[in-house]
């Protein structure tokens, strides 16, 4: 099921908010969420509830394991339940893309395994990983509760697309939370912003996507792919961090805060400061339990750098222009790193916001090409070198078409929200106005929001598949 | 425990970043003021979510769409092996989202909506779908631009009348409306049918392959962008060849590739986004070989200041395919009938097609007439399953269209494309006519109803004998292959290859 659907918020979504407030004990309340979560997990392929339920049993001992037992005991056990979680993502998220490679490379003909992807694996597989780490390092007490840690595991509004919620984050609440009419209003409010987010913007913005990407990019202009490709960077932005948004929302209506995923990341000024407002939770993962290997740290900065942006590529997918687009963003955060920080200070602030645009604009476009052998003539394309010429009647009509959208969606990547938050500050009144402005135009977004999913073409989460 | 190395090397990578935990609407401060901005916040939003819920809940659901043709997703049977295999809680999810109350009313909000997300350019053109790929005139590798190739035909819907009480034997003077009715009451007749080896057409892009994804629309007028394919081209000659060389010279082989309404309304300075149909026929009927090539394309120029085509579906009018036949006519060395020697029916607040194809407000706003001939003369008209049973007498203007969603009265012609259609005719000039055709056909029959005394009229995509033992079984003269440029130079005309034997 995905969030942004009529019967998730109408059907599915009421009877979970009735269910929750009626079930007075915390211990109620926690089974009610685990039995939506694995009714919202099993919408659609309810075997695959069978692998979520064996990972969570299985890294529930291995938390309360990697504490049990002490030096070498501990780290085998550690040892184990990384190739397990790892084994697992490898199974179903790249064996096939493996196999392919080995047959490619090697002209072999190994039977290509045709696993259905499961989606989720990875964001759940890396929240429980993070978990019998943080229980190896002590940072955290395992979870002697098996109904507690399946809730961890499972809990839907971050189960399938994130953000990435380490255990920490919600250890207490977990044990103990109250949904306060504060977390319940904002809740809300925040849910209907992720909503719109995807369903106003990005979704319109992925049917420009379509016609100029989708359709037959090779025979862009420049205008015209440069075109494409700026409204697919607006595009994923606004469906990603919609999402988070949504998922965050959710997780506030029952009494859980998670870390934000996004922090406007258009706004950054370097690629390394992109990396710091896009995907923190993904980054932060890395960050804490892939450096902290024997084999990276200061001796070997180059290599910890190359790990982490392999491992953020090839994490976006089995494909090699994610790989790619992983070493892509790798050269340019080295490259920054080897200028220093002082002197990339030094340059005009305007240059490095084009630069960055435009580091940040070509990613997205050699994301968006799983077929790789689209990849060059769209690189081609960008340039003079480009065989169609320098801009086309199409994309005037398509931006004509579409002015309003895309002058809302360029300023939505600003945070809008810090201008009522500034005015409320003023004075009480000032205060109860924005308040109730706010009210209605959550309502209207609602109510926009749930028109528009009446058509039925709405597109599926591009980060369900990763 | 591994602070200092990460502070070596966090210039780059993302840095810790502290939990924001803000409201979104207000600082927090258990004030009473917060408390009752609280309350109203989440009551109000709690209230229009409850009365949206309620209303998808009870709301009366709808069971087709008009503006689509088709029937909409049925609330699924539970089972367990269902579930567990998955198919059942997606399909409950498509019969939950597909069958909204008063879905057509939001799929009109929603294309406003959609309507007024920017200006229109320059004198009102919107482009649909991609840019198509146009192929190079001397490249004659395969095509890279194709039409869907699923297609979805509406059947006789519901409202046809099933039978006649009074059906009495064709009468010599009566009108063929009042004589002849379809007595096809299975529920084939009442659906929105499909070939069989398709799954039920539930998206919008599952059209038949005479339309294209990529439309253009300018002011009120809907054009399908033209990819063009020379090489396929190439390919409908030379299976038409084919035909003609196993059919024989007893019979004679014409092909008529019909334009469509991009050829004439297209503005010249979007010239660039579409092949040129003219060229591609001319092309094509360079490698036609002991075949007759109607000319349509000429003389729907001479009057495409008439409405030929129309402007809201992908079809030409009946005025169009009357000219076609006209060219049909004069090449075969017919009789043709003027227009005068039939009844003028129009229809007026005509939506076709492309509405429901393309979701814009342009075409629900601005209906066309429908205009249509129906023959006067003397005429039987047999319709057969596409196995070539089930014979039946039924009209060949299929009655009380006009009861039907505008977006269906191109089917007036023969209720549609999927059956087999014999029409005998008072004409005496023992020429029997086989008509193998996509929709663009279908409007030519009624206007060869007075040229030959015998027509067959068979689609290339439901066919299932073989048009070469058919057409001697039934001692056609004369083969005519009917259709647009999109079908012959797409998907549409691989079947050719598949029916002949």
């Amino acid at each position: 099921m995905i969030f942004s659907s009529l019967i998730f918020i109408y059907l599915f979504l009421p009877i979970c908010l009735i269910g929750y407030a009626a079930a007075r004990e915390m211990r109620l309340k926690n089974m009610v969420l685990i039995v939506f979560s694995l009714i919202f997990y099993a919408w659609g392929e309810p075997v695959r509830i069978l692998l979520l339920l064996l990972s969570a049993l299985l890294n529930y001992f291995f938390g309360i394991g990697v504490r049990k037992y002490k030096g070498n005991a501990a780290k085998a056990v550690l040892g184990v339940s990384l190739a397990y979680n790892l084994g697992m993502i490898g199974i179903f998220k790249y064996s096939g893309f493996l196999m392919e490679n080995i047959n490619a490379i090697f002209g072999s003909s190994f039977p290509v395994p045709q696993i259905a992807q499961l989606v989720g694996i990875s964001f759940y597989t890396f929240q429980v990983m993070s978990y019998v780490v943080d229980c190896y390092w002590e940072k955290i007490d395992p979870q002697r509760s098996f109904t507690k840690f399946l809730l961890y595991v499972s809990l839907f509004p971050q189960l399938i697309a994130g953000p990435i919620v380490r255990y920490s984050t919600i250890a207490a609440e977990i044990d103990s939370r109250h949904t306060s009419l504060e977390d319940l209003s904002c809740g809300l409010t925040r849910f209907i912003i992720g909503l719109s987010k995807k369903v106003i913007l990005a979704d319109q913005l992925f049917r420009i996507v379509d016609d100029f990407l989708g359709g037959n990019p090779e025979s862009l202009s420049v205008v015209g792919t440069w075109y494409g490709v700026i409204i697919y960077s607006l595009y994923i932005y606004f469906d990603f961090s919609g999402y988070s948004d949504m998922a965050i929302g959710l997780g506030r209506l029952f009494g859980f805060h998670f870390n934000e995923n996004f922090n406007h990341p258009f706004l950054c000024k370097d690629i390394t400061e992109f990396w710091q407002r896009w995907h923190i939770s993904l980054g932060s993962f890395f960050r804490d339990y892939l450096l902290p290997l024997p084999i990276f740290g200061i001796r070997s900065k180059y290599l910890s750098l190359a790990a982490v942006w392999l491992c953020t590529g090839i994490w976006h997918g089995a494909s090699w222009n994610y790989v790619i687009w992983g070493i892509y963003y790798g050269i340019f955060i080295l490259l920054e790193t080897r200028i220093g920080k002082k002197k990339m200070k030094a340059i005009p602030i305007w240059i490095r916001h084009i630069y960055n645009k435009i580091v940040i604009i070509i990613g997205f476009g050699i994301f968006y090409f799983e077929d790789t052998s689209q990849l060059l003539p769209f690189l081609k394309n960008l340039t003079l070198f480009n065989p169609n010429g320098f801009y086309g009647t199409m994309e005037q009509v398509s931006f004509c078409n579409n002015l309003f959208l895309i002058i809302a969606a360029i300023i939505c990547t600003f945070p809008l929200l810090e201008i009522p938050k500034k005015i409320a500050a003023n004075s009480q009144n000032a205060k109860i106005t924005v308040s109730v402005l706010g009210t209605l135009t959550s309502a209207v977004l609602l109510i926009t929001s749930s028109i528009l999913l009446v058509d039925a073409t709405t597109k599926a989460f591009l980060y369900y598949r990763f | 425990m591994n602070e200092k190395k990460m502070q070596n090397i966090d210039v780059m990578l993302p840095e810790p970043q502290e939990p924001e935990k803000k409201p979104i609407l207000l600082p927090v401060a258990p004030h009473s003021v917060d408390r009752i901005l609280f309350s109203v916040n989440a009551v109000v939003l709690l209230f229009v979510m409850a009365v949206i819920s309620c209303f998808l809940l009870f709301g009366e659901r709808p069971t087709k769409s008009d503006e689509e043709n088709r029937n909409l997703a049925v609330r699924p049977q539970f089972s367990p092996a269902a579930y567990f295999s998955g198919t059942y809680t997606a399909e409950f999810a498509e019969y939950y989202n597909d069958t909204v109350p008063m879905r057509s009313f939001f799929k009109g909000v929603i294309s406003d909506f959609r309507g007024n997300l920017g200006i229109p350019y320059d004198d009102g053109v919107i482009l649909v779908g991609s840019i198509p790929t146009i192929e190079d005139p001397d490249a004659t590798q395969e095509e890279t631009t194709e039409p869907p190739t699923k297609f979805a035909q509406v059947d006789i819907p519901a409202t046809a009348p099933q039978k006649n009480t009074e059906t009495a034997p064709p009468q010599e003077t009566a009108d063929p409306e009042e004589t002849t009715i379809y007595t096809d009451t299975t529920a084939e007749s009442e659906t929105t049918t499909v070939p069989p080896t398709e799954p039920p057409a539930d998206e919008q892009e599952d059209m038949d392959g005479e339309i294209a994804n990529n439309i253009l629309i300018v002011k009120d007028r809907g054009l399908m962008l033209y990819g063009g394919s020379k090489s396929n081209a190439e390919r409908y000659a030379n299976i038409v060849n084919q035909y003609k060389q196993e059919l024989g010279s007893q019979v004679n082989v014409y092909s008529l590739v019909a334009p469509t309404a991009v050829s004439y309304y297209l503005p010249e300075k979007y010239r660039s986004y579409t092949a040129s149909e003219k060229d591609t026929i001319s092309y094509l009927n360079t490698f036609l070989n002991g075949i007759v090539p109607v000319d349509a394309y000429s003389i729907l120029e001479e009057h495409k200041n008439e409405p030929i085509y129309s402007r809201t579906d992908h079809h030409w009018q009946p005025l169009g395919a009357y000219y076609a036949a006209k060219a049909f006519a004069a090449s075969a060395g017919v009789p043709f009938a003027e227009l005068s020697a039939y009844e003028t029916v129009q229809l007026d607040g005509y939506v076709g097609t492309l509405y429901g194809y393309t979701n814009n407000a342009v075409f629900k706003d601005n209906p066309e007439p429908f205009v249509y001939y129906k023959p006067t003369n003397n005429i039987t008209t047999t319709y057969f399953d596409p196995d070539m049973t089930n014979g039946r007498e039924a009209s060949l203007m299929l009655p009380n269209v006009e009861k039907l969603p505008s977006s269906s009265w191109y089917l007036v012609f023969m209720g549609g494309d999927e059956r087999i259609t014999r029409v005998t005719t008072d004409c005496t000039n023992g020429r029997r006519l086989l008509i193998i055709k996509d929709s663009y056909g279908n409007a030519l029959v009624p206007c060869l109803t007075q040229s030959f005394s015998e027509i067959w009229v068979v689609d290339m995509r439901y066919f299932e004998p073989s048009v070469i033992d058919f057409a001697e079984e039934y001692a056609i003269t004369d083969v005519l292959f009917a259709m647009n440029t999109f079908s012959a130079t797409g998907n549409n005309a691989k079947n050719l290859e598949t029916i002949m034997h």
